[in-house]
């Protein structure tokens, strides 16, 4: 029996996020063909996921027990979202990788970014200072202490360093100005 | 000068509008994991169950005073309510728990508070009428004290009502009153002579 061949012209692949106990500013770093929240996460029960309503300026928030969310909603590559677990695990990533040039358009304000490429880096590397202005603040998340370590990017360079930004985690911008943070990746 | 309190005016509507502290009221999450139920006692015309929005007039809501600690404190004492009305959950699996999301505690400024959620019949008006009256259902968590925070920081669960805990809802018997009483000994009496008569 004659059978053709099938090929993706997409790349697909996985990534493993650890997430500890408690607070974690993490993204889902890989586009699927449904991004809601089931189908992205896979946490113990009684985890919260707490994703930014910039009309509201407060989070919504999910809870995840007895095998189901609270509240649905999409998570899709270049938002960052809270999760608040009582129990260490890693959520497995899995989808398509964005490729070509993407650009990640974030407000006056506040607002929950992440890199829309599946690439770990600093704020530096990955493109984001580019489309910062003088003042604007880039806060990642520290587990540990719980709460925000701020970077203040003014004249040019950063008061303590690039923001780091690993795969599949997230930062807080607070902008003076919007502006588009843009990436390209070409396989 | 004009100006100047203009702008003094504004500064501080930004930062009272700013300044809303924000909790997650939320029966469930991490840390938190409290149950509500009936007991099917006294004629509970619901049985022995969990809550869920089916139970459309059973409804959630904090109740708070300012505070650090629970030592002492009563639950008379904790005389603001944040009006909240939450119902239960539309989910089959997490039937007895309620998941509001974050909430603004009115009112609050800074610091801690000393809260309690109470559970309550909703068609029998506020929670004090209702804890009285025959046929409502009702329930009150402990007292715990939580620190509200401000966005963007996350807003903390409701670790103080347990994990896991579970909380039984009061049922107020239904007594019948004494002419309903009166009424039904007039006709067994009736139905007696009746009898004898026949």
């Amino acid at each position: 029996m004659a059978q053709s061949n099938v090929y993706s012209l997409n790349i697909v692949g996985y990534v493993n996020k650890p997430v500890l106990t408690g607070l974690n500013l993490i993204a889902n770093p890989l586009k699927n063909a449904n991004n809601n929240v089931t189908n992205i996460l896979t946490p113990p029960d009684f985890t919260d996921v707490l994703k930014w309503n910039s009309g509201a300026n407060d989070f919504d928030i999910s809870s995840y027990f007895f095998g189901a969310w609270s509240v649905e909603y999409d998570l899709v590559p270049g938002e960052a979202f809270f999760v608040n677990t009582p129990a260490n695990f890693t959520n497995t990533f899995v989808g398509e990788v964005l490729t070509g040039s993407q650009t990640n358009t974030f407000p006056i304000g506040l607002s929950f970014k992440a890199s829309k490429i599946p690439v770990g880096g600093d704020a530096d590397t990955l493109g984001l200072t580019a489309a910062l202005t003088d003042f604007d603040n880039v806060s990642t998340f520290d587990n540990g202490i719980s709460d925000y370590v701020i970077g203040t990017y003014f004249f040019g360079s950063w008061d303590i360093g690039a923001p780091p930004i690993p795969v599949a985690s997230g930062v807080l911008i607070n902008a003076s100005a919007g502006g588009n943070w843009v990436q390209t990746l070409n396989p | 000068m004009k100006k100047v309190i203009l702008t003094a005016l504004a500064l501080v509507a930004v930062i009272s509008a700013q300044a809303q502290g924000r909790i997650n009221f939320s029966s469930a999450g991490s840390g938190v994991a409290a149950k509500f139920v009936t007991s099917g006692l006294d004629g509970d015309p619901l049985g022995v169950k969990s809550i869920t929005s089916a139970d459309a007039t059973i409804r959630a809501d904090l109740f708070w005073a300012v505070g650090t600690t629970t030592v002492g404190v009563t639950a008379s004492q904790l005389t603001t309510q944040a009006g909240y009305n939450q119902a239960f959950s539309t989910v089959a699996a997490q039937a007895g728990f309620f998941t509001g999301g974050t909430k603004t505690v009115t009112g609050w400024t800074t610091g801690s508070i000393v809260a309690q959620v109470r559970v309550w019949d909703t068609a029998f008006g506020t929670y004090d009428v209702a804890k009285l009256a025959p046929g409502a259902h009702w329930a009150e968590t402990a007292l715990f004290v939580i620190t509200p925070t401000l966005s963007p920081t996350a807003a903390p669960n409701l670790v103080g009502l347990g994990n896991p805990a579970t909380y039984t809802l009061t049922y107020n018997p239904v007594v019948p009153e004494p002419s309903s009483m009166a009424l039904a000994g007039l006709g067994a009496a009736a139905l007696m002579i009746f009898r004898r008569r026949k």
